[in-house]
């Protein structure tokens, strides 16, 4: 029987074991018949999904990972846009508004509301931190 | 119903954390999931009183950040036995009667809870 989970990960790109070892979950979790619902960035853990980010390429590089994540599982990437704000990384509606040169938070991460998170947990079987 | 089990193990104003894992708490009851918060290791330096930050710094006091959880559905507020004793922290010096459990009894909690999270 399969059962789904939804990840939260507060682990900035920088703690780059603690990510990768979030990584390693879905992929491994899509291969054993459980379902992740969605990935949930808050706190530090909204630093994954600056877009603007460069890493050298000998280092793992968080952004691309993520991004794989969802174009090959379509995991939905959720970042909390309170979170995301206070920390610099801004969509497109925000960059408009406080009339920035370029967002930062662009597809495949999708801004939410903590709400989004707590109504997706309902129908999820087990939450996994990283 | 779910059940939530947040975990504080952070020292206060060490970032954003106390004002961020209240935000996720609250949220998760406003949104229908039942929440009880647990303090342990460093986590319970959150509870302390008599802490001065807000008057030389712009932060709020972790205690009574901790103080206003009860108005927000949540249903227990734990600390941890042995966190206290570690550090010769006496539970007089909380501004609220906080339950505080045995490690062993954490254990049971999480075991009870649907999902735990460390914040």
């Amino acid at each position: 029987m399969s059962s789904t989970v939804s990840v939260l990960v507060t682990s900035p790109p920088t703690q780059s074991l603690n990510v990768q070892s979030a990584i390693n979950f879905i992929k491994n979790a899509n291969k054993s018949n459980m379902k992740v619902d969605n990935v949930f960035f808050y706190m530090d853990g909204v630093h994954n999904a600056n877009n603007y980010s460069r890493v050298p390429s000998d280092e793992f590089n968080a952004l691309q990972a993520w991004k794989l994540i969802n174009s090959v599982l379509q995991v939905p990437l959720l970042v909390c846009i309170t979170a995301a704000e206070k920390r610099g990384i801004i969509n497109e509606q925000l960059r408009e508004q406080y009339e920035l040169k370029g967002a930062n938070l662009i597809a495949p991460f999708k801004q939410v509301g903590l709400g989004d998170f707590f109504e997706r947990l309902h129908d999820v079987d087990r939450l996994v931190q990283f | 119903m779910k059940s939530l089990l947040v975990i504080l193990s952070q020292t206060p104003h060490r970032d954003y954390s106390a004002k961020e894992t209240m935000d996720f708490a609250m949220s998760a009851t406003a949104f229908g999931h039942q929440v009880n918060v647990v303090f342990v290791d460093d986590g319970v330096y959150q509870l302390l009183q008599g802490d001065s930050t807000d008057t030389h710094y712009k932060a709020k006091q972790t205690a009574k950040i901790a103080k206003s959880m009860s108005f927000f559905d949540i249903e227990n507020t734990y600390v941890c036995k042995q966190s206290l004793e570690q550090r010769n922290i006496d539970k007089s010096l909380f501004t609220l009667d906080f339950e505080v459990i045995d490690s062993s009894v954490i254990r049971n909690l999480i075991e009870s809870h649907s999902f735990t999270v460390n914040l």
